[in-house]
């Protein structure tokens, strides 16, 4: 799945589960246009860099606006607090605080969403395996396989349509009754593979022992030198804002009346976004200081490859 | 997509600034005088709210009047056949004080959930709006109450499921 190295994702999967556990937390609690600005830029730019521009774009744009748009307009037709009336409504008068708070309400939703598209990709489930496998193994198998669950149909859908295709029964052919027909083979194949396959994995997890004492994970994760580095700075970051977020420098509450503290910037809210903009930039962060690095090393590499090739031609002449 | 919204949010912010502003402060709202023959008295107040202020929320502490009384008790039109609640509903969207609403399906009724930005839950777990039409509070939804000549309808909310405003009820 993941084709591109990416330093966070390298990191042990406890600091990987911690961070995506924190900030989608956050995201989904504080309710402060800046917080979700910041939060939805780093979801965005790490989504980006997970998955690859053109990929992120297009779901963004095809699935997540539109549901978006509905959210935020549906608010205000069920609730009607607020001091701004736009207009009235049979069932009451539509504010612009419910509006507002609508958009903030499915602006969280969408954040989450990108957030948890970054935890597919970077939380595989060889990591989720190897750190809760030892504390609650059933629990952690199902909700291995519930993440998998839908990528993995969309995949078998694929191969099943293909080979119905080759013997002329897809759901491009013929007329619409054949269609349908067509289609629901093609579900009763794929709910049939889905019902074997679970048994069978169940069955191969049983024989291999799953769970028992003494069992290692497929994959061995060291927490090392790095992974201290790096979780002591988020342990910091999230310490720090939480003490400044805390003390009400950056409050924010859209019923009855629009408040929101901490713009104009004071001191104290300007340093809570600044952590909490480093805190939700981290993984991108770390991510471009190893592409960094990586370059670095590659020109001193070639330089003194240069370097060889020119003394070897010098001494020979 | 993008575009879109953008002119979506601009153009909210253009409606908001014609958009009338509702929500006294301490002042009382003022009804306009009775003139037809079908009169009846209204009064909305949320005095209990004053004894309990360590309760209510911090957002809505604006909206309680200093004496409690966000209408005090007048005499107004209503139209013959109406329910308490069409009347309120009524009274509250001519004189743009906020109310809120819901219709239960079950009770075939519509429950008060807040009036001038003050709703249910706000002051406390056992906080919400009550009505009593001469004095007694009956034990059913405000828009099953058809309104007669010269009723006193009182709105008021407690802090305390009724037992604060006089407004229990047997069951």
């Amino acid at each position: 799945m993941n084709k591109r190295a990416d330093a966070f994702s390298d990191c042990h999967p406890a600091v990987n589960f911690l961070y995506f556990a924190a900030v989608i937390l956050v995201s989904m609690f504080l309710s402060h246009p800046v917080y979700l600005i910041l939060s939805f830029a780093g979801a965005l730019s790490y989504s980006v860099r997970l998955k690859g521009a053109k990929k992120q774009l297009k779901s963004t744009l095809m699935f997540i606006l539109p549901m978006m748009l509905v959210v935020s307009l549906l608010n205000p037709l069920f609730n009607h607090y607020g001091v701004t009336v736009l207009f009235y409504l049979e069932s009451g008068p539509v504010t612009l605080e419910a509006l507002v708070y609508g958009f903030v309400l499915s602006s969280m939703l969408f954040i989450s969403i990108l957030w948890f598209g970054c935890v597919n990709v970077v939380m595989t489930t060889d990591k989720f395996v190897y750190l809760f496998g030892k504390v609650m193994p059933a629990i952690s198998l199902i909700l291995s396989m519930v993440f998998r669950f839908v990528p993995k149909f969309t995949n078998q859908t694929k191969i099943i349509r293909q080979g119905q295709k080759c013997v002329g029964r897809d759901l491009s052919n013929g007329s619409f009754l054949k269609k349908a027909k067509y289609g629901i083979k093609i579900l009763s194949i794929l709910i049939t593979w889905a019902l074997e396959n679970a048994i069978e994995t169940s069955d191969s997890m049983k024989a291999r022992g799953y769970g028992l004492k003494g069992r290692s994970s497929f994959s061995i994760f060291r927490f090392d030198k790095r992974d201290g580095i790096v979780s002591a700075i988020l342990i910091g970051l999230a310490v720090a804002f939480s003490i400044l977020a805390s003390s009400g420098a950056t409050a924010a509450s859209y019923d009855p009346m629009i408040r929101i503290e901490g713009i104009p910037l004071t001191p104290e809210s300007s340093c809570a976004f600044l952590l909490w903009g480093v805190f939700t930039f981290f993984p991108v962060l770390m991510g471009l200081q190893e592409d960094l690095v990586f370059r670095r090393l590659q020109t001193k590499a070639n330089h003194s490859r240069h370097d060889i090739w020119y003394i070897a031609k010098e001494t020979r002449t | 997509m993008k575009k879109w919204i953008s002119a979506i949010l601009v153009s909210c912010l253009i409606l908001a600034g014609c958009g009338s502003s509702i929500g006294a402060r301490d002042n009382h709202y003022q009804l306009p005088e009775a003139e037809s023959e079908h009169t009846c008295y209204l009064t909305i107040e949320c005095t209990s709210i004053l004894d309990n202020k360590e309760k209510l929320s911090k957002e809505k502490a604006a909206f309680v009047p200093e004496d409690g009384i966000i209408v005090s008790q007048t005499e107004v039109d209503y139209q013959p056949g109406e329910s308490v609640y069409d009347f309120l509903n009524r009274i509250c969207k001519e004189n743009k004080l906020h109310m809120e609403a819901s219709y239960t399906p079950l009770y075939d009724a519509y429950y008060i959930e807040g009036i001038n930005q003050l709703y249910e839950f706000d002051c406390g777990s056992l906080s919400g709006w009550t009505y009593k039409v001469n004095g007694i509070a009956p034990n059913y939804g405000c828009s099953k109450y058809e309104i007669s000549d010269g009723d006193d309808i009182v709105w008021s909310y407690t802090c305390n499921l009724g037992v604060d405003v006089g407004a229990e009820t047997d069951e």
